[in-house]
């Protein structure tokens, strides 16, 4: 068999295959380092089946798992490895320790050597992995041999032209690649997988040491192990998709906010509300799935903040009725305690949870909930990322968050955020004489440029009523109302420190 | 008593193992073992499985239990003593 020569192969990782500019180079060897439970044996085990699935068949060679066990320990990935060796994509190769043995001399793994490219004949394969490689320098106590075996074994195997991956114990997630060193593996490439708890959080990150001859991301790069479909890479910055926005615009529920936005927001639109509790956010994001309901779309509720039985209730309170249209299959409410989860899990969870339902909107309530207890910049990339994936699928999403105090005031979320978002709702207590009353300013970012005015708004059991414009007051966005005698309208200063 | 020799045919150690076989033989006389030696690259589907993975490698497949020697077999006595054989008294 003659090398293919140069290209790349798919990995079918998603995202990582991005992270290395379309693959891992075809034909050459790759170390694959990390700690125990670090998920080699799954991003070994992912890029064999995706090559099986799609023509290019694989060897899988283990060391330390027994076949069987692998086999029944990788189902849940919806990976039928027993499926494949059946019908000649994948073969394995069983190097798990057998009777005991003693030592007398030199030796070489001209048997091992022979079984691979025997396997890898027979299933006419281009892809290897050996998993892990330390259980073999345990097996045998001589290390120096093993290792010149070993790297005279790769030598052999090479002409054969398959992608290989070899996984390795790290010891430490600060010490050497591996134990035996890495230059005996005569390798191209390392890709360090790490999974380190930060924050009482895990995080598990991979990083692409050295490509030699190739271009690739720098630096480490988060990724998760998704229970139903193994790995997925999570890219920090997001893809920028700006290719056809929508010029289409849809109704938020209520007709004076409609309004106050220009006739509604862009079907494609990404809206953040801000507001202190008690605001009205949840009620807004309601309205606004409940106008995509009447019109007979899918539209989607993430709730961090309550149960789906409270907002079930709160809801029949406002006089809106969810059951139904749960039970016709227009709407799904998620409610999850994100302090459960890693950011990057919940990432992914929530693509996977928009990839099935195939919502056009949907609502987040509330992104502070997330921010509770994450490293600032990890919630960071995970807002970033998020709203980078929901503006390229094109649902209308409304995120809220809610302020920490009562009366006005900004917040370095809302700050950060205001650049990702299409519009701000800006929701506030403001008191005049002694009085709390409610006012909602419109901020654009897409189109034009301006804001709205100010408006006074009440919460009513019927729902949410805008009075008017408000006039002869300013310094509401600070929490800073004062009334002035000229009368003036809008709340220019204020509206710019939320530019 | 069976046994069976897995070698690599170009190899150093396996060549070396050959001849230290030739030894053993000698010391243990002609009778009650018989021994097959098989080469990986010719025979890797019966390598796959004994699951070989180092070569040259001596194995006693009968009687019970399985034991297996590797390596070029530079001390013949402990490979006997290793798998069990009988040496001739005062060798």
């Amino acid at each position: 068999m003659i090398p293919a020569a140069g290209g790349r192969i798919e990995v079918g990782i998603p995202g990582f295959d991005e992270l290395v500019h379309g693959g891992l180079l075809r034909g050459r060897s790759t170390l694959l380092a990390g700690s125990t439970g670090a998920g080699k044996t799954v991003f070994g085990l992912q890029f064999l089946v995706h090559g099986a699935l799609s023509g290019e068949h694989g060897v899988l060679v283990t060391f330390a798992e027994r076949p069987e066990d692998l086999i029944a320990n990788v189902k849940s990935f919806g990976w039928d490895l027993g499926a494949l060796v059946r019908d000649g994509r994948l073969a394995i190769v069983d190097a798990t320790p057998t009777e005991e043995m003693t030592l007398s001399g030199r030796f070489d793994l001209a048997g091992l050597t022979a079984r691979i490219s025997h396997a890898l004949d027979k299933v006419n394969g281009t892809r290897l992995f050996l998993d892990p490689i330390d259980a073999l320098f345990e097996e045998f106590s001589a290390e120096v041999e093993v290792r010149h075996a070993f790297s005279a074994m790769l030598r052999t195997l090479r002409p054969l032209g398959a992608t290989t991956l070899i996984a390795a114990e790290r010891p430490d997630e600060n010490g050497a690649v591996t134990r035996y060193g890495a230059k005996e593996f005569a390798v191209d490439n390392v890709i360090l997988l790490r999974n380190v708890r930060a924050d009482e959080r895990r995080r598990r990150t991979v990083e692409v040491l050295k490509l030699r001859g190739a271009d690739h991301h720098k630096g480490e790069t988060p990724f998760v192990i998704d229970k139903t479909s193994g790995i997925e890479v999570v890219p920090v910055s997001p893809i920028e998709v700006d290719a056809s926005r929508s010029t289409e615009r849809i109704s938020l529920g209520n007709a004076d906010l409609d309004a106050m936005c220009g006739g509604g927001i862009y079907r494609d639109a990404l809206m953040m509300i801000t507001g202190a509790t008690g605001t009205g956010k949840t009620l807004i994001g309601l309205q606004f799935l409940v106008a995509g309901i009447d019109a007979g779309e899918r539209v989607l509720y993430l709730s961090f903040e309550e149960s789906q039985r409270q907002l079930e209730r709160n809801a029949a309170a406002w006089g809106m009725d969810l059951k139904t249209p749960e039970r016709a299959g227009l709407l799904q409410i998620v409610s999850r305690y994100p302090a459960r989860v890693g950011l990057e899990d919940l990432r992914v969870e929530l693509k996977h949870i928009v990839e099935a339902f195939q919502p056009t909107r949907m609502v987040l309530d509330s992104l502070t909930a997330i921010e509770h207890n994450s490293p600032p910049k990890a919630f960071r990339e995970f807002t970033v990322g998020l709203s980078g994936y929901l503006k390229g699928s094109g649902v209308a999403t409304m995120m809220t968050t809610t302020l920490p105090n009562l009366l006005g005031g900004d917040h370095a979320t809302d700050l950060h955020l205001s650049t990702i978002a299409d519009a701000i709702l800006a929701m506030r207590y403001f008191d005049i004489d002694s009085e709390v009353r409610r006012a909602i300013l419109v901020l654009k970012t897409r189109g034009s440029q301006h804001a709205s005015q100010m408006h006074e708004y009440k919460i009513l059991e019927t729902g949410m009523s805008v009075v008017g414009p408000i006039k002869g007051v300013r310094g509401i966005l600070a929490g800073l109302a004062q009334q002035t005698t000229s009368g003036s309208n809008g709340d220019t200063r204020a509206s710019r420190l939320l530019e | 008593m069976m046994l069976r020799m897995y070698v690599a045919s170009d190899s150093a150690p396996s060549a070396q193992a050959r001849r230290q076989l030739a030894v053993l033989s000698e010391s243990l006389g002609g009778e009650g073992w018989e021994i097959e030696i098989v080469d990986v690259f010719e025979q890797p589907a019966l390598a796959e499985e004994d699951r070989i993975l180092a070569t040259p490698v001596l194995i006693r497949l009968s009687p019970p239990p399985r034991l297996s020697v590797i390596g070029d077999f530079r001390d013949v006595h402990a490979v006997a003593n290793a798998l069990d054989l009988e040496e001739p008294a005062g060798r």
